[in-house]
Order: C-alpha cells, then structure tokens, then sequence
C-alpha cells in the first residue's frame, strides 16, 4: 500500500480544460473520495492515477515511485501501474467466469496453482461471492457483478484501489447496504482508496477525506463534517447538502456586527463578512419552524408555497422576500403562513462577483 | 486479511513484468505494415505501368503520358466512355429504384411472408454476376427459352433483344439490386421507433411518415448506396463481356479485358492508364459522398431503441403487392437461377427440344473428370479455406489495430481497409500480375494458385473489415481498459479478451469470405494461369469459347457449395451474415 501524491495536474482535450492545475494526496490507507457534477473532471483525474490517459501536465507519484511527470516526459502505463480500478460499468469480461476473471489477473503475475486458488477462494470469500465462483458475470445481479468486480481489484493486492461511481448502477435500496458493506471492506483490508462520485450521501457517508471538484479545479479538501458545516464557496454550500442560496447587500454596523439587506427591504443579522452584494447559505434543515425560544433576531413569517411529505420528514417550499427556500422539519403545518427563524449561526456568507 | 496483507511485500517483487512502454507496438507495426504491402501490391505497379510506354519489366521502357493521351484521343475509346455512362445510369437507376422499393417493403410494411421473401431476394448477393448473365442468356437471350416461349405466344419472335446496352444494364441492374437493398434495409430498421411515434402523436398517417421520416432518416444509406452501385456499375466484367462482347458492345471494363488478352502483345500501359482512370471516377464519387453526408450526425438516430417500429399498414394494396414481388422474383431471380439449373442437366438447351427429352447427367461427369473442372474446383475450394482463415485472422488483426489500440498510424489504417472497395475487383488482379511481374522473386509464385491467394486477401479485405469492425465497436472498451489496469499488454488484450469476445463476428467473416472466394471471377481472370485455375474465372473463359453445359454445371455446383455453406453457417454457427 502506499500513499499518493499528486501536483499541478492538467488535461486539456484540444481547447477543453477537464483538469485545470489540481493538486492533492492521499495518505497511507486513506478513503479519499472526488465529489462533483457530471463533467467536472472525476473520471479524467482517476484515469490519470490509473495511467490509461496522459494527463498534459504536473507530476502524479504513488509511494515512492514517479509514474507521470510532464517536463521530463516520464509516463508509466496503466499496464505497469499495479493499481485496481474499478468501472462504473464493471467491465467484468463475460466470456470468463467469476473465478477465471480473478484467476487472469494472478496468472498476469505469475501466480499460479495453489496460491492462486487460495488467494481466489480467500478474496471471493471477502465478498461474499465464493459460491459463485463457477458462474459466468451474465448469470449475475447488479449487486453482485459489483462484488465481483471488486474481488478482480483485490486479488492482486493492488497498492492504491480507485473506484469510478462503484454503486451507480445499483438501485436506491440496494446501494445502501453495498455503501455500508464497501466502507467495512475498505476498513478491514486498510488499502488506500480513491472513489469517485456524484452523490455527496455515499462520499460523506464513506471517506476519510472529500475532494470538491468544480469544472475541472478543486472547489474544497476537508473531511465530511468540514465540508459540510463549512464549505469554502457557494458552489460546495449547494453541491453538499443543497443549501438555500439568497442574494443579500451586506452592511457592516459599528460594533463589528453584520447585517444583510434581502431585495425586499428584510434585515437579516448575519457574521461578518465583506461588505457590499454577498450571497447568504443556509441549509434546509437549520431553518427553525415556530418558536424555539431562540434568540430574537432573524424571525420572520413566511408563506407556505409548496410541500412534499417525503416519509420521515416534511419538505416545505417557503417565500420569504421574494425569494424561494426549502424547508425540512418533521412538524407538520397545515398554516399558509408561519413563523420562522433563521438562526444567524447557521448562515454561511459568501462575497458576490 | 492477515493472509492478504502478508504476502504483499512479497508480490511488490512479482509486479507484471516491465516491458516496453509502447506494448504490442511491434505486433501493431507488423499488422499495418503488411496491410500497407498488400494495398501496395495492388496499386503502386499499375500506377507506375500507366505512366510507361513498354510492359514495366522490360528495362528500356521509358515515362510516358501517351497512354493518358490516348484514353482521350482514340475514338474507339472514347466511344467507349459514352455506352459506359449510359450503362451506369440504367444499372444505378434500376437497382436504386428496385432495391430502395423492395427495402422498404420488406423491412417496414406489412407484406406477407416478407422475412422469407427478404432471403430470396437478397440470393444474388452470394451468386456470382456471371452465373446471373449465363441465366441470362439461357432464359431471355434470342434462343432463349423464355424468349420462344412469350415470343410464340404473342406471336412476335424475339420480342426483346438481350443483347442491347439497355438489355444488359438491365441484367446487371437485377445482379446489383440485392446491395441497395441490403444497405437500406438495414436503414429502414434501425430507425429510432421514437421518430415513428413522434409522428403518430402529431397525426401524421403512415404514407407521410414514410415519405417525410422514413425516406429522409435513410438519406445517408441511400447515398452509400448509389456510390456502391454506380462504383459497382463501373467496375462490372462478367455481364458486359457475355452478353456485350459477342455483338460488339464494349464498357471500359470489357475494352481493358479485351486489350490484355485478345490483341498479340498486351498494351499494359493502356490498359494500366484505363484502370487508374476507372479508380479515380471512383476516388471522386467517395469524396463526393463525405461531401453530401458531411452533416449526416442529423441522420443518426439517437436515443431509446425501446419500442417496436409499427409496420406500415399496405391496406388493400397488399395482396398486388405481394403479387408483384413474387413476379419479380420468377423473371429475375427463378428464371435465371432454373435456366442455368436446366441447361446444367440437358444436352442440348433449346426451345424447340423438352429439356425432359435430353436429361443427363454427363456434364458433371464432365466437370468431374476433366483436369482443368477438378483442378478449377478443388483449386477453389483450398483457397476459400486458406484464403479465408488467413483473410479472417488479417482483418482481425487490422481490425484490432485501427479500432483497438493507441497505435500512431492507426487511423491510416482504418483508411487502408477500406480502400479495397473502391478497387475493382479486375484492377486488384492486374495489380498482382504485375507486381508478380515486377518485385524480384515474386515470380516464383506465378502460375500458382498464391498469387490469387495474395489478390483475395487484398480484394476482400474491405468486406470482412465491414463485418468485424462495426462488431468491435459494440465491444465496450471498458474491458481492454480493465485488462490494461490489472496489468495485461495489449497483445494479451487482445488475445485472451477482445478475440474471444469478437469470435461470432470474425466466425461471420470468415464464411463471407468463404463465399466471396468461391464466387470471385473478376481479380482471378488476369491470374488465372495453366494450373492455377479456378472456377469463377474458368467458367468466363469456357462460357466464352462455347461450352455452356460444363459451365452451367460448375456454376450449379458453385450455387449449391454457397447454399450449403450459408444454410450451415446460419444453422450450426447461428453466422448472421447480412441484416
Ligand atoms: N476524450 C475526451 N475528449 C474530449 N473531452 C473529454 C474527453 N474525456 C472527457 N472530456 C471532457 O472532460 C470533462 C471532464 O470529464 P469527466 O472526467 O469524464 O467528468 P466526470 O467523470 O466528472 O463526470 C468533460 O467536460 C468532458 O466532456
Ligand atoms: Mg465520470
């Protein structure tokens, strides 16, 4: 196993930038997850550690070997990478059975005969698949090509394990129990990981660390809970967790307060920050319904618009200066209008071009 | 996971073996450059020989553009290039308007029984020309039996004259339809079912839809398929030169036949000079095409193939309809077929005598004991095997290397295997004789059956290529990208994951080229050698000195092998060869 380490990485597609200058590592047995939009470049980053494409420039060492470096034209070819990576389509090869699959990339180093069976048997065991061994990929669920599929990564031992949307392709109910069982396995075999996602339920569920990336550049690095309780702009506020975004005028008042100016003329008190247009994030559900006994700043009443009961909770669609925000609570109000607070501690400020 | 991690250190020292950075760049290098020979082999000499007023082996010959000079100076020829214009127009015209009609009768409305009309009508596909223009003559030629029979009837002897440029378009325009079709139909079917049902929705009837959906969506097809056809026109020999020679109609293709063969000393600079003339029509018809499609990504149906394509209801029409298929089929394809089947087990062949009179069987005791028939035959049947296992595993190779690798030239090489189906199939043939004629020690494989062996594989490179490499393309790159990342080069890739993936398509392939073998005539006439006979080529030669009964015989013979090989193929292999 080994950690990785990757500096000013860029990949150009003709006058298209997928990957503008990125930098970051991954520790030693770290789940370091890349969390974006479709097309904000997580395939073509974990393509470039995977070495099936040639970044246009900056450097990518894993452990303590060199396997890009753009100015001295060193690039070593996923073939020669030793690292597993996983599809998002699984690619298992159909013609080849579950154990045959596993067995190819043993026989690729050499390993044969009675290690190779205990090493397939060992890591089909680790899965959960080992009584599949004998079935062609086509005679398998989703759920359970996926687990093959993770098998053909581990058998070898690979140093890093790099997973392209791993659970994509399953549906809701059973991606949740595979996010669960992935994250133990990762736990128990220790080896680093880098995952690729768009669904910021299974990165902050999953990873010691999350990379934000925002059309090819890294929007933020942190752990979940940074990340979430603080993401660094209003890109990361809305990607993670879907904050309200409202536009606001901020004004700073003697004393070192802050107040902001909503387009109708609503004050709100909110942390200091750059004065003049910002753009204010609050989450769904840190708007406080009713009274709460709470401090008395930031109250106002606001129309009910909409509402959609979504089983454990309610999530209501609620106007306030004009402006549209959603609200989750396990209350349920039938009122057209009602009070509510915006807890100036749970506003997260953010200066506007 | 103690086991798993403890041997870790251990592996560390066992990676996959560190090879050349650029794997499988030999192997890739080796294919291409072979590739690249062969196209060579069929080009270069006939190009230098078109500038070159002696036969390129003798040391005097000198550059010359006399014989460019002379293409459009010499009135014969020039006379020429008028009949073969008119010939393409009737031939392209016909096989558009009856193949695009049958297409989409077939493969959209509600005719019936239309999947097995579909399999008779596409039969000349795996017939050679030559056996249609024998048929031909037998049935509607002046002593024709179809002529008598009609003629009597009516009461005018020889209602139609065969042998008129109209009459012999019209013959290869029947020989030329099954392409049209095959191309459309696959057009006609393919088309998103979204389309169909958009149109519905907003009210359109069946007939606009086809007129003003369908018909248009199939636009690109039917480009392709009047470059394929007029480039099919233009290259045609065995028809022109059975039903044309004899009353003295002379195309292109017969005049440079004529020119190597009838005259004492063959003008190979001429007859190099038509070629590379024939080739750049075609070169400028395929330009052409990248022209008139270059927007074709409109025509790419896009999206969802969930939903069936409604058929299109014929309403009352559909029963005259059918009706006027099956007639189709009796003048063009069961007449022809039956005439060649008779005069292959009679006697004699004439109106006037029962074929049921003079029933035998000495033709194919014939062909079964004179050397040149058995040697024609079993010649034929050794390079259908080797020549398609060999062509199969080179147009795998090509295949993988132009769609499957990171090779530098790998787009030229797409390019490369492509090529072949703008050569006529004569000038592939020309092109070996004289590069026999021309690369040291090439001479030995003369009057051998190799020499066609190098012409076929070159001939049909482009057939077979059009069969594996749409079918690689449905292999989904993810596995090679996740073989390459659990460490395997690219010639295991290819090996153990995408060879095996591909082996219906390349098992398809392989019985193409099979049947193709067994039917060429046009690469083979300039190779045929004492010897080195084969039976495409023997029958052009027997028809033409007279000896019609062994021939139709052959060409019998020649019908059934293919017969059996595609009912095999799609029975035992479940080979789709077209559609
Ligand atoms: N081979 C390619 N050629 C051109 N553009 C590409 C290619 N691969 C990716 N891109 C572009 O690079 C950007 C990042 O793509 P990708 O890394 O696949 O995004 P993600 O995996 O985050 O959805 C996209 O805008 C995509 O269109
Ligand atoms: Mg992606």
């Amino acid at each position: 196993m080994a950690s990785v380490a990757v500096a000013n990485l860029s990949r150009h597609f003709g006058r298209v930038v997928a990957l503008d200058d990125i930098s970051f590592s991954v520790a030693d047995g770290e789940f370091l997850t890349l969390l974006g939009p479709s097309g904000c470049g997580k395939s073509t980053t974990l393509a470039a550690l995977a070495g099936l494409d040639r970044p246009t420039k900056g450097t990518i060492r894993i452990g303590d070997r060199i396997l890009f470096d753009g100015a001295s034209g060193v690039f070593v070819d996923a073939q020669f990478r030793n690292l597993g990576l996983m599809f998002q389509s699984y690619a298992l090869w159909p013609h080849m059975t579950v154990a045959q699959n596993l067995d190819f990339t043993l026989e690729l180093r050499r390993i044969r005969g009675a290690e190779a069976k205990r090493r397939i048997d060992e890591t089909l065991s680790l899965v959960d698949m080992i009584d599949f061994a004998d079935r062609y990929p086509g005679e398998l669920s989703g759920g359970q090509q996926q687990r093959v599929a993770l098998a053909r990564t581990l058998v070898y031992q690979p140093e890093i394990l790099l997973l392209d949307e791993p659970l994509s392709n399953l549906d809701a109910k059973l991606r949740d129990r595979a996010r669960i069982w992935l994250g133990e396995l990762q736990k128990r075999t220790g080896v680093t990981t880098v995952y690729v996602t768009h669904d910021q339920a299974e990165a902050l569920a999953l990873s010691d660390r999350i990379i934000v990336m925002n059309k090819g550049r890294i929007a933020q690095i942190g752990t979940p809970t940074e990340i979430y309780e603080t993401p660094s702009d209003v890109f990361v506020a809305d990607f993670v967790g879907a904050s309200n975004l409202i536009d606001a005028e901020l004004a700073l008042q003697p004393g070192g307060q802050a107040t902001a100016r909503l387009p109708n003329g609503e004050i709100l008190r909110v942390n200091p920050g750059p004065s003049g247009p910002v753009t204010l994030a609050i989450r769904p559900e840190k708007i406080v319904i009713g009274e709460d006994g709470g401090p008395p700043d930031n109250r106002v009443v606001a129309k009910v618009l909409a509402k959609s009961y979504l089983g454990a909770r309610n999530l209501y669609v609620i106007g306030i200066g004009g402006q549209r925000l959603r609200v989750e609570t396990n209350a349920g109000i039938d009122a057209t209008e009602m009070p509510i607070r915006l807890p100036m501690e749970s506003i997260r400020v953010y200066p506007r071009a | 996971m103690t086991g798993l991690a403890g041997s870790r250190a251990a592996d560390a020292k066992r990676q996959a073996p560190v090879a050349s950075r650029f794997s499988g760049f030999a192997v890739q290098s080796a294919i291409s450059l072979v590739s690249t020979a062969l196209i060579g082999v069929a080009l270069v000499p006939a190009f230098i020989q078109a500038f070159l007023d002696k036969p390129l082996y003798y040391p005097e010959a000198a550059f010359t553009l006399g014989n460019f000079a002379r293409l459009f100076t010499d009135p014969e020829i020039v006379r020429t290039f008028g009949t073969t214009g008119l010939f393409c127009l009737i031939v392209v015209s016909f096989s558009m308007v009856v193949g695009t009609t049958l297409a989409v009768l077939v493969g959209r409305t509600d005719l019936p029984g239309r999947g097995a009309l579909l399999g008779v009508l596409l039969w000349p596909l795996f017939i050679s020309p030559q056996i249609i223009g024998f048929g031909a003559i037998l049935a509607y030629g002046p002593y024709g039996l179809i002529t008598a029979y009609i003629g009597d009837a009516i009461g005018v002897p020889r209602p139609w004259n065969l042998y008129s440029v109209v009459g012999i378009a019209i013959i290869s325009g029947i020989a030329a339809a099954p392409v049209t079709m095959l191309y459309c139909i696959g057009a006609a079917r393919q088309q998103d079912p979204n389309h169909d049902a958009a149109a519905r929705v907003v009210g359109a009837g069946p007939g606009r839809i086809l007129r003003r959906i369908n018909l248009p969506l199939m636009r690109p097809a039917l480009v392709f398929a009047l470059i394929m056809n007029i480039v099919s026109a233009l290259e045609a020999l065995a028809i022109p030169l059975i039903l044309g020679n004899p009353v003295g109609i002379r195309l292109l293709t017969t005049m440079i036949y004529d020119l190597s063969f009838d005259r004492g000393t063959p003008n190979y600079g001429l007859v190099a000079a038509l070629a590379l003339m024939l080739m750049a029509l075609v070169a400028v018809l395929f330009l052409f095409q990248r022209l008139v499609l270059a927007g074709s990504h409109r025509f790419v149906s896009l999206g969802s193939r969930a939903g069936q394509l409604r058929t299109l209801p014929l309403g009352r029409w559909r029963w005259p309809i059918f009706a006027g298929v099956v007639v189709y089929i009796l003048i063009a394809i069961a007449a022809l077929l039956g005439c060649v089947a008779l005069r292959a087990v009679t006697q004699v062949f004439s109106p006037d005598i029962s074929p049921f009179e003079v029933l035998t069987l000495a033709n194919f005791e014939t062909i079964l004991s004179i050397d040149v028939y058995v040697r024609s035959i079993t010649n034929t049947l050794v390079l259908a095997v080797v020549g398609a296992a060999a062509g199969t595993a080179l147009i795998a190779g090509v295949a993988l290397v132009a769609q499957r690798s990171d090779y530098p030239l790998r787009r030229a090489v797409d390019g490369i295997a492509q090529l072949p189906r703008v050569i006529p199939g004569f000038i592939v043939g020309l092109g070996v004789f004289y590069a026999s004629v021309f690369i040291p020690g090439a001479s030995v494989l003369r009057n051998t059956i190799w020499l066609l062996f190098v012409a076929y594989l070159i001939r049909f490179l482009s057939s077979g290529y059009g069969i594996v490499s749409p079918a690689l393309l449905q292999i989904s790159a993810d596995f090679d990208r996740a073989a390459k990342s659990v460490g395997a080069g690219w010639t295991t890739t290819m090996r153990r994951i995408v060879l095996p993936l591909s082996k219906p398509a390349l098992l398809s392939c392989f019985i193409l080229l099979m049947i193709l073998i067994i039917k060429e005539y046009a690469s083979a006439v300039f190779l045929m050698a004492p010897g080195a006979e084969v039976m495409g080529a023997t029958m052009l030669a027997l028809w033409l000195q007279g000896q019609t009964g062994p021939v139709a015989a052959l060409a019998v013979l020649q019908v059934a092998l293919t017969a059996v090989m595609t009912v095999a193929a799609k029975q035992l292999l479940g080979v789709k060869l077209h559609g």
